[in-house]
Parts: structure tokens; sequence; C-alpha cells
């Protein structure tokens, strides 16, 4: 019989191999190249400012008496009102649009299409909302519970869809031994469905509060202050915060306030990270497995 | 065994037809069960048989584009009217499903989830515990009841998820090849275990095992292409079938 004679090729397809393997961890490398040219400087030009009497002060027109306090108190502030209104939110609109709509009618595409567009709505938009409503058409006025709205706003519809793909995850068979010992659907949806979703539930919650935490934009819009010189006592008062005074001191023509800001900035990854082991935290306590 | 015909039976169907959108899976079904009774339901893959079952506690209900003919009454009621509630049938007829399917906490909230929601206010240690001793886990797990139940091998989780039906005290169970997933050891005791509960439960289980038909059920229904062909005390059934498709499919013809 007249063989093929195949495998010949061999040594090309491990060359081929090797070359894709290479360009892989190349193109993987680069991110870290790119972070790392991003923290370098950051921690070189803003490391030094960084102190106990930086984290403490309010802002000054003296580089070395100016500091982030309010900053730092209102970012917690905003993150707190986000939180606190979008996962309700979230996690309500995300078990009405996978547990109760039917899954093929017109208003369930509706209503997915909206959210998936939303996601993808610049963030100044948000801001521009923000304003019209909450600030002015509410009465919130330049206010904490504005700048927290519109940042929940911002933030909805990636919470939503990741609650929706965790939501959908959890496997069928729990539902129906569920409802097979008489569960109703709200109990089968709360007891069991959103619990075994949680964790997943809180990766859309982190990655969402992270990027909120970061805006600048569309509080900048709703009037967040750049130079405040007191704390904020309720969620009514004007407030600024980190990513307005990091856009504030950069924006100055001195260089030493650039080095604030890059000081600033560092404060503001150190709290993402808190904020995101926390986070991490919760997600492994709440970790189930079936 | 024969079929004690003056026992009231708790369910019966009739002229039943169930639908999938257009694909009609069973047809014309009818037939009853009794307290006290295993009848096991058998035939080749995809004859209606789980259709079928899951009809019994309107678990169908959950699949888009199903339909019904004809009629279902538990205890004198048809199931299907518009007035009846799917949660409170739920409650008196149980299921076992083909993969142990736990929920994803402990033990003991796994049997007491279902009794709590539907409004039991007694002793939940007390349920736990003669729950667990009558599908034969007890000893095996009394010290570990607040560990996650996934932590337990697949036969006893399999019996975990029958002590959480019968904690419901229905008065109807079904299975869904509760076997089917369980190694020769694990299956022995289940089919043990459906022996011993079948004195207070009328049990409809599928099987796709005909030995198993034999070793538990009293009573056999043959399926093919989702109409009954044969019902029957299963000694007689598989004794002398007296339809040929019958005959065919225990003799290994075909399915």
């Amino acid at each position: 019989m007249q063989r093929h004679g195949l495998g010949q090729n061999l040594a090309r397809r491990n060359r081929l191999d090797r070359l894709f393997k290479a360009v892989c961890l190349t193109a993987s490398f680069s991110c870290l190249l790119v972070l790392l040219a991003m923290l370098v400087p950051l921690v070189y030009n803003g490391l030094p400012f960084v102190d106990w009497q930086f984290l403490t002060s309010f802002p000054s027109s003296r580089v070395e008496n100016a500091g982030v306090k309010p900053a730092i108190v209102g970012t917690f502030y905003l993150m707190a009102i986000t939180v606190l209104v979008v996962f309700p939110l979230g996690v309500a609109t995300a078990v009405f649009i996978e547990e109760f709509l039917p899954r093929k009618s017109v208003l369930t595409k509706l209503v997915r299409t909206n959210v998936r567009n939303l996601a993808g709505v610049p963030s100044i938009v948000f801001g521009i909302l923000g304003m019209v409503v909450f600030v002015n058409a509410l009465g919130f006025g330049r206010s904490l519970v504005s700048g927290g709205l519109t940042l929940a706003l911002m933030i909805l519809p990636i919470v939503v869809i990741t609650a929706c793909e965790a939501l959908r995850s959890v496997p069928k068979s729990i539902r129906l031994a569920a409802y097979a010992v008489g569960g109703t659907r709200v109990q089968t949806v709360f007891y069991h469905v959103v619990p075994c979703a949680l964790p997943q539930i809180l990766t859309g919650l982190i990655l969402g509060v992270s990027r909120a935490i970061g805006e600048a934009a569309p509080l900048i819009l709703i009037g967040g202050l750049t130079y405040v010189a007191f704390l904020p006592e309720n969620i009514f008062d004007s407030f600024t915060a980190l990513p307005i005074q990091i856009y504030s001191w950069a924006s100055r023509p001195q260089v030493e306030f650039h080095h604030l800001a890059a000081g600033a900035i560092l404060v503001l990854l150190a709290i993402l990270v808190l904020f995101n082991s926390v986070a991490i935290y919760l997600r492994a306590k709440y970790k189930r497995r079936w | 065994m024969t079929v004690n015909t003056s026992q009231e039976s708790i369910m019966t169907c009739s002229s039943l037809g169930l639908y999938y959108g257009q694909v009609q899976a069973v047809k014309d079904v009818s037939f009853k069960l009794s307290s006290g009774v295993v009848s096991a339901l058998i035939g080749p893959s995809g004859c209606g048989k789980s259709t079928l079952l899951r009809s019994f506690n309107r678990m169908n209900d959950f699949v888009e584009g199903f339909r019904l003919e004809g009629t279902i009454q538990f205890k004198g009621q048809d199931i299907y009217a518009s007035g009846y509630d799917p949660v409170f049938l739920r409650a008196q007829v149980g299921m076992v499903f083909q993969k142990p399917n736990p929920f994803p906490n402990s033990i003991f909230k796994n049997i007491t989830w279902g009794p709590k929601i539907n409004g039991f206010r007694g002793d939940q240690q007390a349920l736990v515990q003669s729950s667990l001793e009558k599908v034969g886990l007890w000893s095996e797990v009394k010290d570990r009841l607040h560990k996650p139940a996934y932590q337990l091998s697949g036969g006893q989780q399999q019996r975990l998820c029958i002590a959480r039906t019968i904690a419901m005290q229905p008065e109807v169970i079904l299975m869904d090849e509760p076997c089917s997933a369980l190694d020769p050891q694990s299956t022995a005791r289940v089919e043990e275990l459906i022996l011993e509960l079948k004195k207070e439960y009328c049990i409809l289980m599928v099987t796709h095992n005909m030995q198993q038909a034999k070793r538990v059920s009293d009573q056999t229904l043959f399926m093919y292409e989702g109409t009954l062909v044969e019902h029957r005390p299963t000694r007689e059934l598989f004794d002398s079938p007296k339809a040929d498709l019958t005959k065919k499919y225990l003799s290994g013809v075909f399915g």
C-alpha cells in the first residue's frame, strides 16, 4: 500500500509553535512594560511627597503644605454612595432580566440591548445627565449625593451585565432542586441562585467601582470642587475627590504640583488596591461549590 | 405482586398528550398510581419517560413551549387547572433527579430549607435526624451536619437528596433515573432504600436499567415513542410480555 508519508513537516511546525509562543510572551510582557513605564515615574516623583502631612492636610497653594485629606474623604464617601446604590439596583435589574423576563420576548431583547449600549456611553455623558437630573432637577446641588448617584448610574450597566452572566452561570439543577421542594420563584432566586452568583456579582462590582473612583470627567461636570478647605459634614455637602484633585494639580504650570499629582495618584492606587482586596476577600468567603 | 384495585389511587393521568412546541413527546397515556407501590417507567431513550415524569410535579412548566392535553389528577384535583398552585403541588409530590443536586449549603440546611419555607415550625434537629436515618445516612454524617454537602460522595449526595425529599413528607416521590450517576455499591444502597420507602410513599421511577426495574418495582410501564405500550405488574410483564414491542425490547432487539 502507498503511504502518505505524513509527519515529514514536523520540524517546521515545531518552529512555528515556538515562534507563536514567543509572540504571545512578548505581547503579555508589553502590558507589564506599560504598567512599569507608568509606575516608575509616578513613584519616583510622587512618593517623596506621600507622608502623613500629605494625607492629613488640606490643599494649599504652597506645595510643602498641600495635602489630599478632603479628596480622600470625598472619594470614600463617593465610593460608599456608589456601592450602596449600584449593588441593589444592579442585582435587582439582573435578577429581573434573567429570572423573570421570558427569555425570548421583545421586551427582554430591548432591555438587554439597552443595557449593553449604556455600557458604551462615555462617562462625560453621564456627567451631563447627573448635572441635569441630580444637581438641577432634583435639587441635590453640587453635592456628594449627586456625584455618587452619577457614578452609580455610570457603572450600573457593567454591574448589570456581569450580574446577568453570574446568574446565568448558576447550574439549572440547583433551581430545579429548589422548585422540587416547594420553593416559589422568589425564594428560589434569593435563597439559592443569587447567593451562588454572589462571588461573580462582586467581581463585576469591583470592576465597576474601580472604574468609578478613577473618573474625573463626570465629577468635574457636576461641579466637584478643586479647592476645598473643609471636610463634608453630610452627603449634601459640596466635595472634592482624588481624581479631581489630581486633575487640578496636574493642570498647573509649576512642576512641583505635577509631583503632588503623582503623589495623589499613588494614594488613589493604594485605595483601589485596598478596596479590591476587601472585595476579593468577600468573594472568597462567599464562594460556594457544587 | 398484584395491583390492589380497591386501593385509592393518588395520581391518575388520562389521555395525556405532552408537547414541546410542535413535537409531541407523549401520546394518549393513561394510568393510575397508588400509595405503597413502586412503579417503574422503562423504555428506550427519547421515548418520553422523563417528560412524562416531570409533568407530574409540573417541572415542565419551566420548559418553554411545553403544552399538555388531557388531565393529571393528584388526590382528585386537576393539577393543571388554572387555579392550582404548582408550588403547593411540589410540596407534596417530591422529586429526585438523575444527577445528585444538593444545594451548595450544609447537609443540615439541605434538609431543612424546603420544610422551613413551607411553614414547618417543628424541631429542625429532629427532622434532620429522622430524614437522614430513613436514608441510612445519619451514622455517616451526624458529626458533620454543618459541613458543605458537596463534600459527600456521589452516592451519599443522592441519598441526601432523597432525605431532602422525604423531609417534606410528600405523598408521591418521582425519581428520574436516580442511580444512573452512581457506582454499583451506591446503586444497591439506593435500591434498598426505595424498597424501604415504598411502605409510606407512592413512588414512580424512570430507569434505564431493566434489572433494576425488576428488582425494585411492583408495576412496570413500558413506553415506546411516546405511547404507553404495556402497564402490568413487574413480574408478569417481564415473564410474559403481551405486546410484541415489549418482548423485543426486553430481549434486547432494540433499545
